[in-house]
């Protein structure tokens, strides 16, 4: 499993968050619709990234599999916004011009009965 | 009394979500507000930005809160959850942000300047006031609903609308709000592009939940969450929107119900309603 380097600083200036305010309780995690579909649940990511500063690829997925839809900043016990960090890594990414999907990828006739508010959401959390 | 308000409709209302504002121009009309579409509206962006050194990505949201100040309004109402969290974190950021602005400012140059002053809120706030003011008084009905109103009416907290809004809304037009595991998860979102199994799983739930709670149908506000669960998921429920439910409890007529997603003769059937033309248009509509 390769390794990837995670540019900490990099992540809170665009995030303007602080990882160092995580306590790795889980609570977030505990919250998160989406923890059964990721590699490694949110506060554990967060762990990984300020304890070996490297994470493996796949736990990457973590990011790209969270849909900001702000239960983990709900009930954080100290206001750490993982939602901010997901996009702060996701835009990390984006910048390189690396597009998580492209449009192509849609199936046509499901791409026709899609909600405009739906495609610019996933454009806008998955491509640059 | 509120006599006139102007809306953000936003691109959801004006295709897939026609229910919605149909709905809710139908309940002003009740109420005997006038109801103005903003002007020269454009896309509100959808999803808020959460970058803070992103600025032109902010600029959407920003420059319908600017043009509806310019034209005069204080207090701008939103029917679709997502326009409403995307303007609503805007206008804070607005009045936070003055350094920022000044950039933001200089990128919308063709414009005037913005400072804040829109208030933004939804419409299921002004149903809200319209109805404590009224001395309406409704039948009671023997119909469960289960309201929904989706992350971007519930987090962040600081931005959400009064907490059981949707219920004691829904309560005081007589009908049967139902509690529920899901009531505040994510429907799964725009994860339906690209891994729909992820939305299919998130939706399952939501409605299983719902119909386990004895649900009879299940009330919502956003446009993104309709589609999720009318289209996505593989169960069953009749799904509507807001404006729509508090309208059927009033007796209204013309809620554009033909426009949802999910079939809605059982639910009619239920509140005694005729449905025969209704299912006509529903199967024109549907294709």
């Amino acid at each position: 499993m390769s390794k990837v380097t995670i540019e900490k600083d990099k992540i809170k200036d665009i995030s303007g968050e602080n990882l160092f305010k995580c306590w790795y309780c889980g609570r977030c995690s505990a919250s998160c619709p989406f923890t059964e579909f990721m590699d490694t649940p949110p506060h554990r990511l967060i762990r990984r990234i300020l304890k070996d500063g490297t994470v493996d690829e796949s736990e990457i997925g973590t990011i790209w599999t969270c849909a900001a839809c702000f239960e983990c900043t709900d009930v954080c016990p100290v206001e750490f916004d993982f939602s901010k960090i997901a996009e702060g890594f996701r835009e990390l990414i984006l910048r390189r011009g690396d597009d998580y999907h492209s449009i192509d990828e849609i199936d046509k006739e499901e791409l026709k009965k899609m909600p405009q508010i739906l495609l610019v959401s996933e454009f806008r959390k998955h491509t640059r | 009394m509120v006599d006139e308000i102007t809306y953000y409709p936003g691109c959801g209302l004006k295709e897939g979500a026609e229910g919605s504002e149909i709905g809710f121009k139908s309940l002003l009309d009740f109420f005997g507000v006038e109801v103005r579409e903003m002007d020269d509206w454009v896309c509100c962006g959808v999803e808020y930005s959460l970058p803070i050194d992103d600025l032109a990505n902010k600029i959407a949201p920003i420059r319908n809160l600017l043009r509806a100040w310019n034209q005069g309004v204080e207090e701008l109402y939103v029917p679709c959850s997502m326009c409403y969290a995307t303007l609503k974190r805007a206008e804070d950021y607005v009045r936070a942000e003055k350094e920022d602005m000044e950039t933001i400012n200089d990128l919308m140059n063709k414009e005037d300047d913005y400072w804040g002053g829109v208030e933004v809120k939804h419409s299921s706030e002004l149903f809200s006031e319209l109805i404590e003011e009224s001395d309406l008084e409704v039948e009671d009905k023997d119909l469960n609903l289960a309201s929904y109103p989706g992350c971007t009416l519930l987090r962040p907290d600081d931005f959400s609308i009064q907490d059981g809004l949707f219920d004691s809304l829904l309560e005081r037009v007589g009908f049967v709000p139902v509690d529920y595991q899901e009531k505040d998860t994510c429907c799964g979102a725009f994860f339906s592009v690209h891994e729909r199994d992820i939305t299919r799983d998130r939706s399952d739930s939501v409605i299983s939940s719902a119909r386990e709670a004895g649900a009879d149908a299940i009330v919502l506000s956003c446009p993104l969450c309709e589609y999720n669960l009318s289209e996505v998921s593989t169960l069953d429920i009749p799904i509507i929107y807001f404006s729509q439910a508090i309208g059927l409890g009033l007796g209204l007529e013309d809620l554009g119900l033909e426009y949802n997603r999910t079939i809605m003769k059982n639910l009619l059937n239920k509140l005694e309603r005729g449905n025969t033309m209704m299912e006509e248009k529903q199967d024109v509509q549907r294709g």
